[in-house]
């Protein structure tokens, strides 16, 4: 059940600054992508280009959220981390509990602002011809399961990027480290996690049979 | 609450911090609300050709080979995009189970006799599933979308099976080609030393002919003209005596007249019967 703080915790997540950072960096790779990839084809298959595009977008949004959430709240989270050195490790897991379902739902809007941004970027290349018929092409190519497994990776890639920030933000307190160093420790640490899981998704999952 | 401490970033979180315990706001409620949209829109686009809001008839293709065919791929009857590949399953006894899922309003236009093959959009386009039109009556249509259709498929034959077939294509037409040359070079000689043949007797008689005609034609010409001149004077004959006996039939005439009215006939007439009298 949401509390009241947690729904103004969920609510307040999500800011103008994030959502235009997320469409920044959608739109960004989208185009991106296909300036790279249309070039050597000289745009023989751009539906084909755009959908690729699209994919590699939708393959790369969960670690692109961790990364742009724990750039914006890591500072904060390892500040809260360091406030619970002191205590019990309880208090740290109670503490995750309380902030995860917020940045969870935070991360999941501003993961679909990313793929909305990456899809109509993708549409505009080709301005001349029916975009938004192109944009429903676009969406349609897009398996179900492959949709949901970005929302779901992005979700957990959340979760861990709070537990990674709360845990190193203590760690760096119980060490007498500086809290720059707590945050610098845990970016990196939250990319080598999030990176070796994903890694690990795309050997334990055939692909073909995540596109049925 | 406590501020956590006074370094920069601590400060930074604790405005943030801050921040986060005051109500929400009317932007943040519009962000989220606009997320839920994009939901919604994203599930309806990707369910649309999936046909998770309608019914749907799903065809079901057992062949040998899913070389070609790959889930999601479109399915078309005569170009037009009717539906899609579902799933594609490997069965136990080696054969190919594909499932097909084509949408419920198109499925009059499929039928038992329906054929199914791997069609290509253009030469660097995507490919399909092509469906052939068996057209069905209503209630037919309905029996159909109560069961499922079993299709027969016609695998694409693969570049291996193309170039064998090719290599048996090239050994016939190499008989063939060797056969005609072996008959362009014996028989063709042959039968033009036999066609120069006919044409110089044909030319000979063509040259007898002329010169018999040339020697005879002038008698015969003769021989007309004085059959001619007799036959004109025949008819000039014919046509005196032809008056002649006129006249004479005109002069019979009168007599027989003159004597008809002469008494001595009238004479020789038997009297007339009383009870003819009224």
């Amino acid at each position: 059940m949401i509390t009241q703080r947690q729904r103004r915790q969920i609510v307040n997540q999500v800011d103008g600054t994030s959502v235009g950072l997320s469409v920044l960096v959608g739109a960004a790779i989208s185009l991106g992508l296909i300036e790279l990839l249309a070039s050597p084809l000289e745009q023989i298959a751009s539906v084909d280009t755009q959908i690729l595009a699209v994919q590699t977008t939708l393959l790369a949004s969960p670690l692109l959220i961790s990364l742009l959430l724990l750039l914006r709240d890591g500072g904060v989270l390892v500040s809260q981390g360091a406030l619970l050195a002191g205590r019990h490790p309880r208090w740290l897991h109670r503490l995750w509990l309380v902030q995860v379902m917020p940045l969870v739902l935070a991360s999941l809007v501003l993961a679909l602002y990313l793929l909305a941004a990456a899809m109509v970027s993708a549409t505009l290349t080709q301005p001349e011809r029916n975009n938004i018929g192109e944009l429903a092409t676009l969406l349609g190519s897009v398996a179900p399961t492959t949709f949901a497994l970005a929302l779901v990776k992005t979700a957990i890639f959340a979760a861990l990027t709070l537990w990674i920030s709360l845990q190193q933000g203590a760690r760096c307190q119980r060490l007498g480290l500086r809290p720059m160093a707590a945050l610098s420790r845990a970016i990196s640490l939250t990319m080598a996690v999030l990176l070796s899981l994903d890694l690990g998704l795309v050997l334990a999952f055939d692909p073909l049979l995540i596109r049925q | 609450m406590r501020a956590p401490s006074r370094t920069p970033i601590a400060l930074l979180g604790w405005r943030r911090h801050r921040r986060l315990a005051n109500g929400p706001g009317l932007e943040s409620w519009a962000l989220i609300s606009s997320a839920a949209v994009l939901l919604l829109i994203a599930i309806g686009v990707i369910g649309a050709p999936r046909h998770w809001w309608g019914r749907s008839l799903e065809l079901t293709l057992n062949t040998t080979s899913a070389a070609g065919l790959t889930p999601g791929m479109p399915v078309k009857v005569a170009g037009y995009s009717v539906g899609r590949v579902q799933c594609i399953q490997l069965l136990e006894s080696g054969r190919i189970l594909v499932k097909l899922s084509v949408e419920a309003s198109r499925a009059g236009l499929i039928g038992p006799r329906s054929q199914v093959s791997l069609g290509q959009d253009t030469l660097l386009g995507g490919s399909y599933i092509a469906l052939s039109t068996d057209p069905q009556h209503p209630q037919a249509q309905q029996r159909l979308l109560a069961r499922d259709l079993n299709l027969t498929y016609r695998p694409v034959p693969g570049i291996p099976t193309l170039l064998n077939e090719l290599a048996g294509s090239r050994l016939a037409l190499q008989q063939g080609i060797d056969g005609a040359t072996a008959l362009v070079q014996k028989g063709l000689p042959r039968s033009l030393d036999e066609l120069d043949r006919t044409l110089q007797g044909g030319q000979r008689l063509t040259n007898t002919l002329e010169q018999e005609l040339g020697g005879k034609a002038g008698a015969i010409s003769n021989d007309l003209r004085a059959t001619s001149t007799n036959l004109n004077q025949t008819l000039s004959q014919l046509q005196s005596t032809l008056e002649q006996v006129h006249a004479l039939a005109e002069s019979s005439n009168q007599l027989l007249g003159n004597l008809n009215r002469s008494w001595l006939l009238r004479l020789l007439q038997p009297a007339a019967d009383p009870s003819d009298k009224p």
